[in-house]
């Protein structure tokens, strides 16, 4: 008993945690039971795969050169356990910075999850908010070398620019590891309503070969459908037209920010809608973003905790049963642009693409951008267009009303 | 966590030393769900099995062991077993003047029975995977399609509610609204989608491939707004009508095949009466064969339980 008490304690193992909740949500969406054996089965081809925390590894798929994204050097960097080589090459790097926010598994559901608004990022889902490429596409490497070492204003990811270059590196190839791995095991679960018998069975070895090689068939081509998406988006980037000269020239300025205004409020670019009439991100308030839709069963439109429907609550104490990690479900909130504070970056030129693109996982959707060629028409937008857009919003926050205490009595902000 | 704290208050009451270790391991840690043990000699040795062979995955068309003789059609209806649901009002919280017309909440679509307790957008398609051409596929079923199909909105709805097509059509996506819309496509296989749609606009999507289940269409704005789409590669697929009836004309005849059923507040419909007989239909799926030149006629009941869950 003392040893179990113990043991269950200090420093966890180093092993990745099983989707539970995803399985939990397919179980019962599919309104099958899965083969007891399919969390071995999955945790047997993961293990394959991707091998363990303490060891990790990048399969070799035939005729897909995965190098760019996965490379096991870079990969091994990061993990395992906290320490640097004779040379002082620190090692362990995930484990050092990452792993108390994002968890071993790249779960989002490390031990500071629950304290922090937003949560940290559950990586499994394969989607990333702040890139360069369009919506539904993975992000490039540099999107990701961007979020490690500008970090998130307005949560609690930091910059990591006191890292080498060499260890952001290394990190980006470890969260890309993470990512792939994790949304195999998505992919997997997804495949178990519908899979003959079982997923892997590697009795069958030796015995019914062909039977054997189809179920590898069948997760090396999940396996590649997850890894293409990423090796494609190096090449998917955003081409972001040059703006003309003068447009920092205040008179011009001035112009365009009241051009996007106007387009602030029009049924066109519609930011209103969920910004709100003073763009202090109240328009939209039943929002959820992707990782939280699937705790209510796919629904987009969600009141809050404390108007949780009994349906919504049934699902969510299911899904909680079977994964206990699970945090509650929290709604999104459109972005307040008065704060200054814009969690992609701050540059024009970041605005500009959270703009064309909307941002994935998120109910940000992206603008009616009229494409090179096309012929002008009232529900388009031009490049100007979004540019004037950026110029608005990047004013707000110099907008007297951002700053309450320009025009309001202490007296009456304290009473308040 | 409270499941933690009562058990813990309750073994307070028994035997305090007991409650002491219980609170050790719960407030230490130990709340995650037992870990997969995997032994990973075992899994290590599989890796020579995971990257060979074939480069590219097989072709889902292997060549059938039968051959299907002729044509022949399948029709029929859904219809509802006991009292319709209640369609509840959609929560609807702003623009009221364009999204609940004269005061008018629009209702629920999740499940929509007709007066003679026909059921619409009830999906039925052919599930198996068959070769493009003939005798299995018939000229007018054919994959490859092209042209646009209209999928519009107005009054914060969208106008279909579940809409069949081939991934080579070009969906048109329509805003008849005096508001802004966005629309948000979530597919599996294809790339996800969410534009803009501008009062009076209109954009595009262009799938690329067949999706296996009907997924959803959404606008943040209105998050009440729900469509379906149904993405198959050739024409054998049906979405009921107003009164609960479909046809898919032109099936392979001669042949089993398996066909799927689905509706979005049952998902895969399982269990059913046809022609009165009760069946059970694992995950939606049934096998069929027709024959040549006839008309097969699937009258289809489901129990009103089952939509109310």
């Amino acid at each position: 008993m003392l040893a179990v008490t113990l043991s269950g304690c200090g420093d966890p193992p180093a092993v990745f945690v099983l989707n539970d909740a995803y399985f939990a949500h397919i179980e019962r969406k599919s309104q099958t039971t899965f083969d007891p054996r399919s969390r071995e089965d999955i945790g047997l081809i993961l293990a394959s795969t991707f091998g363990e925390p303490d060891d990790p590894y990048v399969p070799l798929i035939p005729d897909l050169d995965a190098t760019g994204i996965l490379d096991l050097t870079r990969v091994k960097q990061s993990s395992g356990r906290v320490w640097s080589d004779k040379i002082g090459i620190a090692r362990g790097l995930y484990r050092e910075h990452c792993i108390h926010c994002h968890g071993m598994s790249g779960d989002g559901l490390g031990p500071t999850a629950s304290f922090l608004n937003p949560y940290p990022r559950d990586y499994r889902m394969g989607i990333f908010k702040f890139k360069s490429t369009g919506k539904g596409l993975k992000p490039t490497h540099d999107d990701l070398v961007k979020i490690l070492t500008e970090g998130i204003p307005g949560t609690a990811m930091p910059s990591f620019k006191v890292l080498d270059t060499d260890e952001i590196e290394s990190l980006v190839h470890y969260v890309r590891y993470l990512s792939i791995r994790g949304e195999l095991e998505r992919k997997l679960i997804e495949l178990l309503p519908d899979v003959e018998d079982r997923l892997l069975d590697d009795a069958l070895r030796g015995k019914q070969d062909d039977k054997y090689k189809a179920q590898w068939e069948t997760i090396r081509g999940t396996a590649r459908e997850v890894m293409e998406k990423w090796v494609q988006a190096e090449g998917e980037v955003q081409p972001v037209p040059a703006r003309p000269d003068g447009w920092q020239d205040p008179e011009t300025m001035r112009a365009s920010v009241e051009h996007g205004r106007k387009l602030f409020y029009g049924k066109v670019a519609n930011c209103f809608s969920c910004h709100g009439d003073s763009a202090l991100g109240d328009g939209q308030l039943q929002g959820v973003d992707a990782w939280t839709r699937e705790l209510l069963n796919d629904k987009e439109q969600f009141l809050g905790l404390a108007k949780m429907t009994p349906v919504e609550r049934d699902r969510f104490e299911y899904v909680k049963s079977r994964d206990p990690r699970v945090l509650p479900p929290r709604n999104i909130r459109p972005r307040n642009l008065r704060q200054g504070v814009f969690r992609g970056g701050r540059r024009p030129i970041d605005i500009y693409l959270r703009i064309v693109n909307g941002i994935d996982g998120t109910p940000m959707p992206s603008a009616p951008l009229l494409k090179p060629g096309e012929t002008p028409s009232p529900g388009k937008l031009s490049t100007e267009d979004i540019w004037s857009l950026v110029d608005y919003v990047r004013s707000l926050q110099y907008e007297s009303i951002s700053n309450p205490n320009d025009h309001e009595p202490v007296v009456t902000r304290e009473r308040l | 966590m409270r499941l933690y704290f009562r058990r813990s208050a309750r073994a307070i009451r028994s035997n305090w030393l007991w409650s002491a270790m219980a609170l050790a391991i719960v407030s230490g840690c130990g709340k995650a769900p037992p870990p997969v043990q995997v032994d990973m000699r075992r899994a290590v040795a599989l890796r020579a099995d995971l990257e060979a062979g074939a480069a590219a995955p097989a072709s889902a068309d292997a060549t059938p062991s039968e051959t299907p003789t002729g044509w022949a059609t399948l029709k029929g209806s859904f219809k509802i077993n006991g009292s319709a649901p209640e369609r509840k009002p959609q929560a609807v919280d702003k623009e009221r003047e364009v999204c609940a017309p004269g005061g008018k909440t629009p209702l629920s679509e999740e499940i929509v029975v007709g007066p003679d307790g026909g059921i619409r957008d009830v999906v039925i398609f052919l599930a198996s995977a068959i070769p493009d051409d003939e005798p299995w596929t018939h000229p007018d079923a054919k994959p490859g399609k092209t042209g646009e199909v209209l999928f519009d909105q107005k009054g914060c709805q969208f106008l279909t509610h579940v809409l069949a097509l081939q991934p080579t059509q070009l969906l048109r996506i329509k805003n008849s609204d005096p508001v802004g819309h966005n629309t948000s496509l979530k597919p599996k296989k294809n790339r996800q989608d969410d534009q803009t749609v501008a009062s009076g606009s209109t954009t595009a999507y262009q799938a690329k491939a067949e999706e296996a289940d009907p997924f959803p269409v959404s606008c943040a704005i209105h998050p009440w707004m729900k469509a379906w789409l149904v993405l198959r590669k050739n024409s054998y697929v049906a979405v009921t009508k107003e009164d609960g009836s479909f046809e898919i004309p032109n099936l392979p005849a001669n042949v089993n095949l398996e066909f799927r059923v689905w509706q979005e507040k049952t998902n895969y419909v399982q269990a059913v009466a046809v022609n009165g007989q009760p069946q059970k239909w694992a995950k939606g799926k049934f096998k069929l064969k027709l024959e040549p030149d006839s008309t097969q006629e699937l009258n289809v009941s489901i129990d009103s339980g089952l939509f109310t869950k």
